[in-house]
């Protein structure tokens, strides 16, 4: 079982948000406040930190460094900002993904997850190969069949999420909340579009399809043909 | 302004041309008649000193053909009367009786302007009477050179008057040049274009107002920057109260309920991030796009999801740039609500047209479908939203209101559900309709 610790200074948040992890299967610890949460860090050698931001003690991004400094944990940030360069400076920061608030359990339990199978893929092989698709994770690049498919950086993430998820329903809800960053924004004809052009360029269609399987009224799943 | 400045000084170069003009005109008449007058008076002076030494010569009482012998041909407006028995008239003796007459009785000589000349009668004493030598001067030799000199004098004046006008008239652009360039900038500030700002150049007075020009339009800016970003960080912090709202609605047991919270709790978030890109919005008073390219390029993009639908797609699109005052991604965003509003709320296989009209600009998407139902608006702020945020057309219809335009949802003729968007003031009223 993942150990996850989870550093925010809202109660509430607090509380639910480690509720909702730990229905998800994580064991999930928390602090309310910067130094407790390194504390934690240094102490319990956690899988993964999900660290908010606004901290009473001490910003955020200052405790996001100096978790680089003692330690390699992925760390999710959880920020109200999500501009460009906030992005990129937590990024630079040394911060594995973000969740923007207000995020959903689900959200925040998919990227939990997500970043855990990356930190396992980096450990591993650092691709993903379902048949004749292999997909590079840091060169962003995806082979069918030995060629090289040209893909839009939104259909490279789609095409990820469901590699990373073989087999499984993926609905259209988690691939905008994922993909996308909108679980309630957006539009599910965003979502069908992409999968069109996806389709369409790993060589299959709606009525003939090979790894994209539409299931009906739930989502789409990624298979080997 | 110009207008004014170029009329002072015509008014004030017309008067100092004429003060010039009217006495140096005067002037001119009186030394060309006075000139007249003494070669005349020296002509007859010449004139009676020839007739005393002939007649001092002559024997006895002088003769009419002595007389004549000794002067010579006498000139134009000249003669000679000589008195006694043999005297007589010579040359054209045809002055003013009343002036001969005169010099004659009084021994002196006598000059009068008669008609349009003017004559000069001078005796001389001799033994038989007095002889009268007379001259008329006309009055054309009296004004001789008159004309050619005011003339010259009047095109002195006019060169004098036109030469200040056109001073004038560049010395008022280079005043009302930075006035006029103040006026439009003030205008284009005032649409919205926040970074204008003035070249400070004119008289001082005019530098004053464009330096605090200026300033005010920088301090306005960083009001409306500071205004908005703390818009955005209010906003921003909502976010974190949102969260707990999410996740404690997500721990709703009943699945109704709890559905109908997170719908709410969505909306809010939504509102947040459009009051959030609001204020981080530019000032888009310059922002133009290519709606037809835009349209065009978003029907590309959604044209597989057409195919793969079986769905026949038609886009019109005028071959020239069709400008639209809205940044590309708002206005591809518009599109797209519009071309997913078709696939959200029609059967597969379903038709549907895009089209752009230049007037407006206006934005058409009929599809072939089952057509709104009696009293339905979509545009409507969280009307229906299957498989939709049900924000999309709402959206569009701001988008479209805040460039004075608005929008439309029929029932085409034909059938099927017409939407009509314009980005811009109708000038008729009307919809340019069409399918």
């Amino acid at each position: 079982m993942a150990r996850v610790i989870l550093i925010e200074d809202d109660h509430a948040i607090r509380r639910l948000a480690a509720a909702a992890l730990a229905q998800a299967g994580f064991d999930v610890d928390t602090a309310g406040a910067a130094m407790e949460g390194l504390q934690l860090i240094v102490r319990d050698h956690p899988d993964l930190v999900v660290l908010d931001l606004g901290l009473p003690d001490l910003d955020g991004g200052e405790l996001l460094r100096m978790i680089r400094a003692v330690s390699q944990v992925p760390v999710i940030v959880a920020t109200a900002r999500e501009d460009e360069a906030s992005m990129v400076d937590l990024l630079d920061a040394g911060a594995d993904d973000y969740v923007v608030k207000p995020y959903s359990g689900e959200q925040l339990t998919a990227r939990v997850r997500a970043v855990l199978r990356r930190g396992a893929a980096v450990a591993g092989d650092r691709e993903l190969a379902v048949g004749g698709l292999v997909l590079s994770a840091s060169s962003r690049e995806v082979q069918l069949d030995g060629r090289l498919l040209d893909l839009s950086p939104k259909e490279f993430d789609l095409l990820r999420l469901l590699m990373e998820r073989r087999d499984e329903v993926v609905t259209k809800r988690e691939l905008l909340a994922d993909v996308w960053r909108e679980p309630y924004g957006g539009s599910d004809r965003t979502v069908d579009v992409h999968l069109s052009w996806l389709r369409k360029k790993l060589g299959e269609s709606a009525s003939e399809p090979r790894y994209l399987r539409t299931v009906h009224g739930v989502g789409v799943k990624l298979v080997e043909p | 302004m110009r207008r004014r400045l170029r009329l002072l000084v015509l008014a004030v170069t017309t008067l100092v041309a004429t003060a010039f003009v009217v006495p140096l005109g005067i002037l001119v008449v009186r030394q060309a008649d006075l000139r007249a007058r003494t070669t005349a008076e020296r002509e007859a002076q010449n004139i009676a000193a020839t007739l005393v030494g002939v007649l001092v010569s002559a024997s006895g009482e002088p003769t009419l053909e002595d007389v004549a012998d000794g002067l010579g041909p006498l000139p134009d407006g000249v003669g000679v009367a000589v008195p006694g028995g043999n005297g007589g008239v010579l040359g054209s003796m045809s002055g003013d009786e009343a002036v001969v007459a005169t010099a004659a009785a009084q021994g002196r000589a006598v000059s009068a302007y008669v008609g349009s000349g003017w004559e000069l009668a001078f005796p001389v004493v001799i033994r038989a009477g007095v002889a009268v030598v007379w001259v008329r001067v006309e009055g054309d030799q009296l004004k001789n050179g008159v004309v050619s000199a005011i003339s010259l004098l009047v095109l002195l004046g006019a060169v004098l008057v036109g030469a200040a006008q056109m001073l004038a008239d560049r010395m008022g652009r280079s005043m009302t040049a930075p006035m006029v360039e103040l006026a439009a900038a003030a205008r284009r500030f005032g649409s919205g274009d926040l970074d204008t700002r003035v070249v400070v150049t004119g008289p001082p007075e005019v530098e004053a107002v464009s330096e605090s020009f200026n300033w005010l339009a920088g301090r306005l800016e960083a009001l409306i920057a500071a205004e908005r970003e703390s818009v955005a960080d209010v906003s921003h912090r909502l976010r974190t109260p949102l969260t707990g709202l999410r996740l404690q609605a997500e721990r709703i047991t009943d699945p109704e309920e709890r559905e109908a919270i997170l719908e709410q709790v969505g909306r809010l978030d939504m509102g947040v991030n459009e009051v959030i890109a609001e204020a981080r919005r530019p000032s888009e008073a310059q922002a133009t796009s290519d709606l037809a390219a835009i349209v065009d390029n978003r029907s590309r993009f959604w044209a597989i999801l057409a195919e793969e639908q079986d769905r026949a797609l038609r886009v019109q699109v005028p071959e020239v740039p069709v400008p639209v005052g809205l940044s590309q991604r708002d206005a591809a965003a518009v599109v797209d609500a519009l071309i997913g509003n078709v696939f959200a709320h029609t059967p597969p296989g379903t038709a549907f047209n895009i089209k752009v009209d230049e007037d407006g600009p206006t934005l058409i998407v009929a599809d072939a479908g089952p057509g709104w139902a009696d009293g339905f608006d979509p545009f409507e702020r969280g009307s229906s939203g299957r498989g939709s945020s049900g924000l999309g057309l709402d959206i569009v219809r701001r988008t479209a209101e805040r460039l004075g335009g608005r929008t439309n949802a029929t029932n085409a003729p034909r059938g099927g559900a017409l939407i009509e968007v314009r980005f811009g003031p109708s000038a008729a009223g009307d919809w340019v309709g069409g399918s």
